[in-house]
């Protein structure tokens, strides 16, 4: 219908623009400046010398690896533990199944801060858990608040929701006549499993992992309040930069890092799931 | 004279012609019914009627009037949909009265109106009612009463029964048709059944590829169907395909594959030229003994025997082909087992020839 | 055997839920700790640190720009959301819907504190500064995307046929969606504002670069309070935002039969 059709770009045009003006424009600006120089580095703009910069000095390239380091461990952990949690939310019905899949969307909407205050308690060295070990002498002071430990936790209890709702509704649209068929046909429980209910799950696994990867490495909370400034990754880094050392210009090329690191991390994970989806 | 022309109607979508040069009248009062297969373009047909889709090239008139460009809400055409579509947010009576209060017309009017309508489609009472408080059939009666309670010049309906079970539809058959000629109301309805076009229709438009085959009544287009494709199409059918050996006014002479030669009636066939037979499965006879009146008749052998209630399907190899007679199950005519020999036969004037 | 199962999967669903629900408890728990060390052993019951917010109007006002920005971000949001999921929603369309889906979802991949990095650098690019209507721009564009799913997802129960039906009755495409369209759709869009204004609400990265002492929003104050010291008021807060996001969350569900996954 190529009325409607005008008509539809009529109606899209409202949330291009928003994306455009709000969002493309913004980024644009961003990247111009991290192509200008600055107080630390001196050249002839535009270039790529902010970004030479982070990526040669050691103490940088650490905060990149550990950003990508966070990132990929949350997203292998809270893969198989939401995988698991989403197929047994699976059989759950009626009440009990709604109420479960409502209880994972709380902690989306308390935020990630009320709950990174929760963690700092949890976590500290004398809180509930630790606290009475370590003050009865059974463990020494694990510190686990300000290490890698602490960030990753915090960061797989943040994902795990998201992950667990994707995977539930990738499951929940596979046809249950398919198992039945499957069965019909002799096939055992890990039989069905591996021949029916994985590869059929595979797109939303697809989306899940990109979710919890995206999600972790633009975290800026964990890292800040569990990590701190000895496990700076770099959406920190980008705040450290601003509010710190204010050099605007290394703060858009970390950002602009972070961007094509993100980018690069959903191409290759599409790229290693998707050739497994059939068709 | 609420009248509708459609005039070379063409419509085409990326890569397919859904609806190609469709020229046809519906007259004052008529109930036609647009059948054919499943993308044959008669929904297509039926919302260009309605204005839901352009047409590319042709003209529409209702009345005189030409309505090719007006939009649907200016149209004054009811519209059944195979969804029903009933809002499912309004009452019954807001449903039915929504036509009329789009139309500003006073409250009290609308409600006369409502209670009418209601009346007419045996709902009274249920007027308060949301629609999913009803059952299919009862929406199904709701959904003709809002098309109906605008007065509508011309009532459109899209596969209105084929969410009804068995029983419900047949009762919806008559009921439609009590309403259309309670109110004199020029109706089209769209069908891929043909038992039901036949049934209810005063005229039947049969379609296929987008191209109008034939325009007739019901009797006419199951007895003289005009194209291969409605002799096909309508009725069940045994199909033959050879050679024409002689054509004429008189009848014509097709010859098949291994030398049997059928005689039948056509037109437009040239001796020569490749065609192709169309027999209705209950018009051949089967019996014990040859049956000499019929010009068509061949020494048989019973392989297959389908019971089907109301009547009894025999499939029955010939020399040199294979035909299914649908017999009615009455003790008057004799019954067959698979394995049994026997006669089938057919008149030239139940052998309709068609040139493929 | 499958009773044993069914039981290690109940077992596996608690922990699981006890992880993912345990800090906001814990929080909870704490704003109600007289102790005024954080995190500190119960020593009972009170009130005090709730009383204690009052007594600090930089919460209040915080709360109060929170509640403008989510509101007025989360309106333009639903509202862009709305028409661009009509768009892609109404059977015939044009084709490259899922294309079109994926680009307007891309303010997902955009990281917050990238976004609100790069709010800052357009307004210091023009020379002016970022207020108010910078916080609601970072804000809106983040929350579309959210918006955009929960109203796809009621359009894709919603039976256009019902707005053709409406138009053959001689409604016109306003009292279409005055009568028809919007009414349907409103379980959706209420959902997706109030999931949206949460959303907003509780965010602190979006806001990270973008505000002034006159424009902070109440995570930003709380960043700000942690920064010098951490005590169980900071928890009462905290509890408060839970309150809040709990009946959203009850809301969403009970009376709109809205949720995130269908």
């Amino acid at each position: 219908m190529s009325g409607a059709r005008g008509l539809n770009w009529f109606l899209l045009l409202p949330s291009l623009l928003l994306l455009a003006v709000l969002l493309g424009l913004p980024l644009a600006a961003m990247l111009a400046q991290s192509l200008q120089p600055n107080v630390l580095l001196s050249f002839t703009g535009p270039a790529l010398d902010n970004y030479g910069y982070l990526l040669s000095r050691p103490y940088y390239l650490q905060v990149i690896l550990r950003t990508l380091r966070h990132a990929a461990l949350t997203t292998l952990i809270s893969l198989p533990l939401g995988y698991i949690a989403a197929m047994l939310l699976r059989d759950l019905s009626g009440r009990a199944g709604n109420l479960a899949i409502m209880a994972l969307t709380f902690p989306i909407l308390a935020g990630p801060l009320t709950v990174a205050l929760g963690w700092m308690a949890l976590l500290a060295d004398g809180g509930p858990f630790l606290g009475p070990l370590v003050r009865a002498g059974l463990i020494a002071p694990p510190r686990l608040l300000g290490s890698e430990t602490g960030v990753i936790i915090s960061l797989i209890q943040f994902v795990l929701p998201f992950t667990v709702l994707t995977l539930y509704t990738g499951l929940r649209q596979i046809q249950p006549q398919l198992q039945e068929a499957a069965r019909s046909l002799g096939a055992s429980g890990a039989a069905r499993f591996l021949h029916v209910t994985l590869p059929l799950s595979l797109p939303s696994v697809l989306s899940a992992s990109i979710i919890a990867f995206s999600l972790a490495a633009s975290s800026f909370i964990s890292p800040h309040y569990l990590g701190g400034a000895g496990q700076l990754t770099l959406t920190t880094l980008v705040s450290q930069f601003i509010m710190a050392t204010f050099n605007a210009e290394l703060a858009a090329a970390a950002a602009g890092l972070l961007l094509v690191l993100m980018l690069a991390a959903v191409v290759g994970i599409t790229l290693a799931i998707g050739r497994f989806i059939r068709p | 004279m609420p009248e509708l022309v459609l005039s070379h109607i063409t419509r085409r979508f990326s890569g397919h012609t859904a609806v190609d040069d469709l020229s046809l009248t519906v007259r004052d009062g008529e109930f036609v019914c647009l059948l054919g297969p499943s993308g044959c373009g008669k929904t297509t047909t039926l919302r260009i009627i309605a204005g839901f889709e352009r047409a590319d090239a042709g003209r529409l008139t209702l009345d005189g009037t030409d309505i090719t460009h007006a939009p649907p809400e200016k149209r004054d055409i009811g519209l059944v949909f195979q969804s029903y579509a009933l809002f499912p947010h309004k009452t019954v009576a807001e449903n039915i009265g929504f036509g009329l209060k789009m139309r500003r017309r006073p409250r009290a009017e609308i409600a006369r109106a409502v209670e009418e309508a209601l009346a007419l489609v045996r709902l009274d009472g249920l007027g308060g009612r949301y629609p999913r408080a009803l059952s299919g059939g009862q929406q199904q009666r709701v959904a003709l009463a809002r098309a109906l309670a605008i007065r509508p010049r011309l009532l459109l309906m899209d596969e209105p029964l084929s969410n009804l079970d068995a029983q419900l539809r047949e009762e919806m058959r008559v009921e439609i048709r009590r309403i259309q000629q309670q109110l004199g109301i020029t109706a089209i309805l769209v069908t891929h059944d043909q038992s039901e076009a036949l049934a209810m229709a005063d005229r039947v438009a049969v379609m296929a590829h987008g191209r109008l085959q034939q325009m007739a009544e019901p009797a006419a287009i199951y007895e003289a169907p005009a194209t291969a494709f409605v002799g096909g199409f309508i009725g069940q059918v045994n199909t033959l395909e050879g050679q024409v050996e002689q054509a004429g006014a008189e009848g014509a002479v097709l010859s098949l594959p291994g030398g049997t030669r059928l005689a039948g009636q056509g037109e437009g066939l040239s001796a020569g030229s490749a065609a192709r037979a169309l027999v209705k499965q209950e018009r051949l006879t089967l019996s014990r003994t040859e049956p000499a009146g019929l010009p068509n008749r061949f020494p048989c052998r019973v392989t297959e025997r389908t019971y089907l209630g109301g009547s009894i399907a025999y499939r029955c190899e010939a020399a040199n082909l294979s035909l299914t007679a649908l017999l009615p199950n009455h003790p008057l005519f004799e019954r067959f087992s698979p394995g049994d020999e026997g006669w089938i036969g057919f008149s030239a004037a139940d052998c309709a020839i068609f040139p493929c | 055997m499958k009773q044993l199962c069914k039981a290690a999967g109940g077992l596996y669903l608690a922990l699981l839920y006890l992880f993912v629900a345990g800090p906001l408890l814990f929080v909870i728990a704490t704003s109600f700790n007289p102790a005024t060390s954080f995190p500190a052993p119960f020593e009972g019951l009170t009130l005090s640190w709730y009383t204690a917010i009052l007594a600090r109007p930089e919460f209040l006002s915080g709360a109060g720009v929170s509640a403008l920005v989510a509101a007025l971000a989360s309106a333009l949001a639903v509202m862009v959301a709305f028409l661009a999921a009509y768009a892609l929603s109404r059977p015939g369309g044009a084709g490259g819907r899922g294309a079109m889906a994926t680009l307007l979802a891309s303010p997902l991949l955009v990281p917050q504190v990238v976004l609100s990095l790069a709010m800052l650098q357009l307004a210091s690019a023009w020379g002016v500064g970022t207020g108010f209507w910078g916080l609601v721009a970072a804000h809106a564009v983040y929350v579309m995307p959210f918006a955009l799913r929960l109203v796809l997802t009621g359009l894709a129960r919603f039976d256009f046929a019902v707005e053709e039906a409406c138009r053959s009755l001689g409604g016109g495409w306003w009292a279409t969606w005055r009568e028809v369209t919007l009414p349907l759709l409103r379980p959706s869009l209420v959902a997706g504002f109030t999931f949206c204004f949460i959303l907003s609400f509780v965010n602190l990265p979006l806001s990270l670069f973008l505000t002034s002492p006159s424009t902070a929003t109440l995570p930003i104050v709380m960043f700000a309070y942690i920064e010098s010291r951490i005590d169980p008021m900071i928890a009462a807060v905290a509890s408060v935002i839970v309150l809040v996001a709990g009946l959203a969350t009850i809301l969403l569900d009970r009376y709109l039969h809205v949720r995130l996954v269908d």
